[in-house]
């Protein structure tokens, strides 16, 4: 029986050598070289991220089985991943993080299909898959076997979409083809002076067009989240990124057949009063972000996507404990106008609300598109289809509040009762018509314009005419297309209501394989 | 509050003068260049390997006037108009780089033009 006793133990021990050595991943003078670049080891990545001892690991023994080029020799500790579950606030997540230490985080087959091994079981569960990016790029030993890994991944992350949320941290080089991944996911979250993305490196554009650009420049977390619009989250270090991770956790459900978690109902702050934020004049800007903290509990709006295309703002908030994903204008920057940019970034979080079951509130307030040689060359026309398309599509609750100007084509896309917007307010500052006063007048009244003894007295008398006449919320509410012209203060008491109303709302679409959206 | 004011600019829009701030990338947008056919510029980085045309000569449309090495393939220049050569600003086995000027050309007189 002692005998046995001590197998046992000695079993145990052996157990605990083996992972010990592969959890070391590239052993420790590769960590603190990892350290030593404020990038933390990818263990305690996803220590840190995840609840406190809720980490399972799995597949910790898998090996490579590659035999060119000294492969065969070669240990690579959990073939350069670490997988597995856990939970965060308590809720179940599957996560993955890369580890730089061990073969520059190079992905061969047996590390893609452990990361697709439990993508795999993020869809059959039914809950949040976290990746955290940090590689090299493809195990060039590894040949065609690598790149058919990153398939199996790319097919993967297609499959889930929409099912359920898939986050990619991305903390260190993305580079090639590992960088498709990301970008089929709902969120990308970057770290300034960590986290590098790009197609072509800036070796292979110098060499190839003769143009130098550093890497943070070509690729870095700025850029992503400024100018190319990649990613949806910057931030300045790893712990304020998984900060962020944590907090987007608690708007959006575990998959697509919850609703997000209610939390306690809370009131917003008492600083954030409507009719102190909005200037009357229409051609003054504001910050329409703090007219969203005056309506959503606690005053807490959480931004996705917020330094790319800051004409439009859109983000998550709390309406009486219900999450809300908000879009809106922001004539703070570019008066507030759409372009191909804004329609791009409002049309993809239209379509995640509507995936996850986030009924959408749409706050108005823009004088229109964004004229210009580069925005129609750039495809204004496509883009700003795609928020037509989102709206139309979309069949969560749909609330539209416009708050100032509601002109031309975009008064339709901003989810106007023609595209079934469940219900639109306007606030008595609203003017909704083809387009501003002066710009009608200007065309309408040309004639008596030119010929007038005075044409700038006409011109202003006739901008006053066409104001008074057209620019107010009246005509569209004669029309039945504003359900109710609303006092600004009640805001927050009528969103309320509506979702309220809306929580049984059942709404169809033609049965179709999938559709055709204008990418 | 000086600096805060310069945040803001006017923005005409249909006529009305809007008070906003521009972003960053709108900001970084260049001007857009009218296309002039007597004008030649490099469309890639390359190197040059023939001139098949000297200054003052009569060129046809669609004549080749330059060939050069990039992307690793064979890419020609071919003019756009009939004209002739005013000035050529390469020497075969130059390295050019996006944008740089290559030739110079300029309109027939109208008797030359039939």
């Amino acid at each position: 029986m002692k005998e046995e006793q001590n197998l046992f133990k000695q079993k145990t021990e052996e157990l605990q050598k083996r992972k010990e050595i592969a959890e070391a991943g590239g052993g420790q003078e590769a960590a603190a070289k990892q350290e030593a670049k404020g990038k933390m080891t990818a263990r305690k990545r996803i220590l840190a991220l995840l609840d406190e001892g809720s980490f399972q690991e799995y597949d910790l023994f898998v090996q490579h089985d590659a035999r060119d080029f000294d492969m065969a020799n070669k240990f690579l500790a959990g073939d350069g991943v670490i997988t597995g579950t856990g939970t965060i606030y308590g809720q179940p997540v599957c996560v993955y993080a890369q580890d730089f230490t061990v073969e520059g985080g190079s992905l061969g087959f047996a590390h893609a299909r452990k990361i697709t091994k439990i993508m795999d079981h993020a869809l059959k569960m039914r809950m949040p898959l976290i990746g955290i990016n940090d590689s090299g790029g493809a195990r060039i030993q590894e040949g065609v076997n690598s790149l058919a890994g990153y398939g199996e991944i790319f097919f993967r992350n297609t499959l889930n979409s929409g099912v359920i949320p898939q986050i990619s941290v991305i903390l260190g080089p993305c580079a090639g083809g590992a960088v498709y991944s990301p970008a089929l996911t709902d969120f990308v979250f970057v770290v300034e002076n960590i986290s590098k993305m790009f197609i072509t490196g800036p070796e292979v554009i110098k060499a190839v067009l003769g143009e130098e650009i550093s890497m943070e420049d070509l690729g870095g977390a700025r850029v992503h989240a400024e100018i190319s619009g990649n990613a949806h989250f910057y931030s300045k270090s790893e712990k304020e990124c998984f900060d962020q991770i944590k907090k987007l956790l608690t708007f959006i459900p575990w998959n697509n057949g919850q609703k997000a978690r209610a939390f306690p109902p809370k009131p917003p702050k008492p600083e954030y009063k409507i009719e102190e934020i909005v200037p009357a004049d229409p051609r003054q800007h504001y910050d329409v972000r703090n007219v969203i903290r005056a309506i959503v509990d606690d005053s807490d709006f959480f931004e996705v996507s917020e330094l790319f295309a800051p004409n439009i703002v859109i983000g998550f908030g709390r309406i009486n404990g219900e999450t809300v994903g908000f879009v809106a204008n922001q004539p703070l920057v570019l008066a507030g106008v759409l372009d191909c940019d804004s329609s791009d970034k409002a049309a993809r979080f239209i379509r995640y609300c509507d995936s996850f079951n986030i009924p959408i509130v749409t706050l108005e307030d823009m004088p229109g598109y964004l004229p210009g040689i580069d925005q129609e060359h750039m495809g204004v026309i496509r883009h700003g289809a795609k928020m037509l398309y989102a709206y139309s599509e979309a069949t969560v609750p749909k609330i539209t509040v416009i708050l100032r100007k509601a002109y031309g084509g975009g008064y339709i896309a901003m989810n106007s009762r023609h595209l079934r917007s469940d219900f639109v307010f306007a606030w008595p500052t609203a003017e909704i018509a083809v387009m501003g006063p002066e710009g009608a007048a200007n065309i309408i009244f040309r004639k008596e314009i030119q010929t007038a003894e005075n044409p700038e007295e006409m011109r202003k008398q006739k901008i006053e005419e066409y104001k008074e006449k057209f620019a107010n919320p009246y005509v569209a509410a004669s029309k039945g297309y504003i359900d109710a012209v609303i006092e600004p203060e009640k805001t927050r008491a009528i969103l309320l209501h509506s979702i309220e109303v809306s929580s049984n709302k059942t709404e169809g679409r033609p049965k179709k394989k999938h559709c055709i959206p204008p990418f | 509050m000086e600096k805060e004011n310069q945040k803001y600019q006017t923005f005409l829009l249909d006529d009305t003068n809007y008070i906003t701030e521009l972003s960053p990338k709108y900001q970084r947008q260049k001007n857009y260049e009218l296309k002039n056919p007597f004008i030649i510029k490099a469309f890639l980085p390359g190197k040059i390997m023939t001139i098949p045309v000297k200054e003052g000569q009569k060129i046809r449309m669609g004549e080749t006037i330059c060939s050069f090495d990039a992307m690793k393939m064979e890419n020609y220049i071919t003019s756009q108009v009939n004209a002739r050569v005013k000035k050529i600003h390469i020497t075969v086995g130059r390295v050019v780089t996006k944008n740089d000027l290559l030739f110079e050309l300029e309109p027939l007189d109208e008797s030359e033009i039939h």
